[in-house]
């Protein structure tokens, strides 16, 4: 027994002289990741976080201060929908974040907004008016979005990010926070080697992963704007979208209830919502029955919403022509100002009706 | 309970150091009687899912001491057919899902393993001369060992016995500090190789089975050797790593668990691959299966010209069945089919190449490095393009190989064989180097530098680890 025990002993001071050793070099090759202004996902690639989910999950603490704020949560054509530097210029007022996270569901950004609600005070948590991107492709039921693989069953991408450095564990009733977030900064500088390394080898690999795995090459904004919807590919994409739904004709309702619970988490900790329904083309809001589905469930769900002080509702389904889609979803580009300008004009008239910011 | 998680090792050092906090046999063998049952119990969440398994071990029991008592044929017969035939129903094999079922769902974790060890104590106990019976604390704690429940290796009963034995005997520093460090080197294996393997399996096989990018042919077939490298890779590291962990852990409690892996990718031939590949089950079927089918063929069929193919017969025979054990489903029988043509080719090939050749020449080509290279290939190419079996259904099996074509499947065999064998050399020649410069450059003989060792290999898992969404499942806890 006594050398089992000496054994360990050795073995546990030498991980933590190692790994002292470790933080401090890092530390010192590479800088942390300083955030200034608003948080905007779109921007991980560029930064140590790399993916939108860890990007927000690590840096959501600069979301602690006690200002204004307007807080973006969706998908990926939110991400790409509306730019920060962009949107910011067009509501002075406010410290515009973009939170979105590619392919998430309306459970994702519930959990984004319980996220955010865990690093900010009462008082913060009333100064946000929060966007929520939607089209029908948000409301994919979570046993058919989280249930792939290279994931235990169920966990959304920000779940994954919650368990990766052991800031939470699973347990049978969820995730259990090990690590209060009131020390997410240090939690931050501890895992600073495990980012450091993950990008060094993410930048090492990319060129590999792109040509041979799924990884797909960023395009730029030249490129995306070239982009012409071929017929194959518009059934490709429709194709996508019904598979992503089991093959069901219609959307659940059960997403609606998920945003309802959001928009009412919103309300009640003092907070405005903004829903925006965001553009997608005309021949995938006409041909997919999905979407028709979808608005019918739109207009019974903004009926029963119409009573809740604090919330409105956007709506650019059809605003814009269909070759200004760099797919099914994504707006190009050069469009990008027209979305920011379109949802700024409505953040505007809606605040100033609700009265609850300065 | 995962044998590769950390939750293993924490219940395994604590049952080690309760194991060693005391040097009494008897409190010994309870203390790991007890970490034996709280190991079943981690995969339970009602009592009753414990049932099946409970019985299926004393009916065991029960059928081993009549054969003890009887000694005859035709209790062994019956013993083994009985508790085939119960397994057989406990498993629930596709084949058989018209038949009823038990109404509730229950524990079959370690199933085949047990089964392997009762048929084993049922062989011996005609041809052994035990005039006592097992004691049942000992075959509870034999069939029931956490360590060897999940996957094995198969350990004999004599060798357990030996073990428990030398249950009260003091551990030295040095064999603690080497059960450690195969541990850990066991999680680089499991939680570093092998997921990086599945991860590049995952989005490789992607490409081969989810049809959703148009690819030449060619492409296609690149991207399927690809993906059944990578699988291989992934099956190898995780099995082997996880053997390594529980061998390690098994010294800190006394035993001696036997080896289950020898360098599986430097054999020459697909027969000598499984005297390196998962050798206790081999050893296993080589013992109840193999020599028993020999000698009944070598009763009937007495010819001298016919003596060397009765080989190729129990070859084909013993690996089919090796193959249809993996699962319980179709594929698995397409599986067998592919071991048992592989080895008796492997055979035959042998047979026909000595009488050509005649006995010094054989020898003398078998050494010849060209050769022994290409076999090196072949045998990596053939068993990876064969446990493709365990990564498809059967109807992507039938659309991978309908992509595939008679072409596509030989020019990836081909392809397999050649970067294997190319892959051999050269690691070979990396290992010669490596292990020269390296063997002198590095000695850990330290306590601090070999614990720092230890550490950055500690660091490196947890690295990696953090890379992927789920670490892998140890994969052969499904076969």
């Amino acid at each position: 027994m006594k050398w089992i025990l000496k054994q360990a002993a050795w073995l546990i001071a030498s991980v933590a002289f190692l790994y002292v050793v470790i933080l401090g070099v890092t530390l010192l090759l590479v800088p942390m990741h300083q955030q200034e202004g608003g948080l905007e996902t779109g921007r991980a690639p560029r930064t140590l976080y790399m993916t939108e989910p860890k990007y927000f999950f690590l840096n959501r603490a600069s979301l602690r201060a006690d200002i204004d704020r307007l807080i973006l949560l969706g998908a990926s054509n939110t991400m790409s929908g509306f730019r920060l530097p962009e949107l910011q210029p067009l509501i002075p007022n406010l410290q515009v974040n973009n939170l979105a996270v590619s392919g998430s569901n309306i459970t994702e950004m519930r959990q984004a907004y319980e996220m955010i609600r865990q690093v900010q005070s009462p008082e913060t948590l009333k100064r946000s008016t929060y966007v929520i991107g939607i089209w029908y492709g948000v409301f994919v039921p979570d046993a058919l979005k989280w249930n792939t693989p290279d994931r235990h069953a169920g966990e959304t991408d920000l779940d994954i990010e919650r368990y990766r450095y052991g800031f939470y564990r699973r347990s049978a009733d969820g995730p259990v926070q090990v690590l209060p977030s009131d020390d997410l900064e240090l939690g931050l500088v501890l895992v600073h080697p495990y980012l450091a390394f993950d990008k060094l080898v993410r930048d090492v690999t990319d060129g590999l992963r792109a040509r041979f795995l799924k990884m797909q090459p960023a395009k730029s904004d030249e490129q995306r704007n070239a982009i012409v919807i071929t017929p194959e590919e518009r059934a490709r994409y429709m194709a996508f979208w019904q598979d992503q739904f089991g093959a069901a004709p219609t959307v659940p309702r059960e997403q609606f209830e998920v945003l309802t619970a959001l928009v009412d988490d919103i309300l009640q900790g003092g907070g405005t919502v903004v829903v925006a329904d965001l553009p997608i083309p005309s021949w995938l809001a006409q041909q997919s029955s999905l979407n028709q589905s979808y608005n019918e469930l739109k207009a019974d769900w903004l009926t029963q919403m119409a009573s809740r002080k604090g919330f409105s509702f956007v709506e650019m389904q059809d605003a814009f022509a269909d070759d200004e889609f760099v797919d099914e979803v994504h707006p190009k580009p050069r469009i990008t100002k027209e979305w920011s300008r379109l949802l700024a004009s409505s953040i505007s008239d809606e605040t100033a009706k609700a009265g609850s910011n300065p | 309970m995962d044998v590769a998680s950390l939750n293993f090792v924490l219940f395994a050092l604590l049952a080690a150091l309760l194991f060693h906090a005391a040097a009494s046999p008897l409190y010994r063998k309870f203390i790991l009687t007890a970490a034996n049952l709280v190991f079943i119990a981690s995969y339970l969440t009602e009592f009753q899912q414990l049932l099946p398994l409970a019985f299926f071990l004393l009916f065991g029991y029960g059928m081993i001491e009549l054969v003890r008592q009887r000694r005859s044929g035709l209790a062994l017969t019956l013993g083994l057919v009985a508790t085939l035939a119960l397994y057989i129903f406990l498993k629930r094999f596709a084949f058989l899902s018209g038949l009823p079922t038990l109404p509730f769902a229950y524990l079959i974790i370690g199933l085949s393993y047990i089964l392997f060890r009762i048929v084993h104590l049922m062989v011996d106990a005609r041809s052994e001369p035990w005039d006592k019976p097992i004691e049942p604390w000992s075959f509870l704690n034999y069939t029931c060992n956490f360590l060897t429940l999940v996957s094995g290796p198969i350990q004999r009963y004599e060798d357990f016995r030996r073990g428990e034995q030398s249950l009260g005997q003091v551990l030295s520093p040095e064999v603690v500090y080497r059960s450690f460090s195969r541990v850990v080197v066991g999680f680089v294996k499991v939680s570093a190789i092998s997921a990086t393997a599945n991860y590049l399996f995952q989005d490789l096989s992607s490409h081969v089975l989810g049809g959703d990018a148009p690819m030449s042919s060619a492409t296609f077939a690149v991207y399927y050797a690809a993906a059944a490298a990578a699988y291989t890779g992934y099956l190898y590291f995780n099995f082997s790593g996880y053997m390594d962990i529980v061998i390690a852990v098994g010294a800190l409690f006394n035993q001696q668990l036997p080896e289950n892996f020898n360098k599986p990718f430097a054999a020459r031939s697909f027969l000598e691959f499984w005297n390196r590949w998962h050798m206790t089950l081999s050893d296993w079927f080589k013992i109840y299966l193999f020599t028993p089918l020999m000698r009944v063929l070598a009763t009937n069929f007495q010819s001298p010209a016919v003596l060397p193919y009765l080989g190729v017969i129990a070859f084909f025979i013993t690996f089919l069945v090796m193959g249809v054990w993996h699962g319980t489903t179709a594929v698995f029988v397409i599986y067998g089919l592919l071991m048992g043509a592989g080895a008796s080719v492997n055979k035959m090939w042998q047979v026909k190449l000595g009488q050509a050749l005649g006995k010094k020449r054989h020898q003398a080509f078998n050494k010849q490095p060209v050769y022994i290279y290409v076999c090196r290939g072949l045998t990596f190419a053939y068993f990876t393009v064969a446990v493709t079996c365990l990564w498809v259904d059967l109807p992507q099996l039938e659309g991978l190989v309908a992509r595939l074509g008679f072409a596509g499947l030989i020019a990836a065999t081909v392809g397999l064989t050649i970067a294997a064998a190319v892959g051999a050399v050269l690691w070979d020649i990396g290992a010669s180097l490596c292990g020269r410069v390296v063997g002198q450059a590095i000695r850990f003989e330290n306590v601090m530098t070999r614990n720092l060792w230890l550490a950055s290999l500690i660091v490196l898992i947890a690295a990696v680890s953090s890379f992927y969404h789920k670490a892998p499942d140890f994969v052969y806890r499904a076969f």
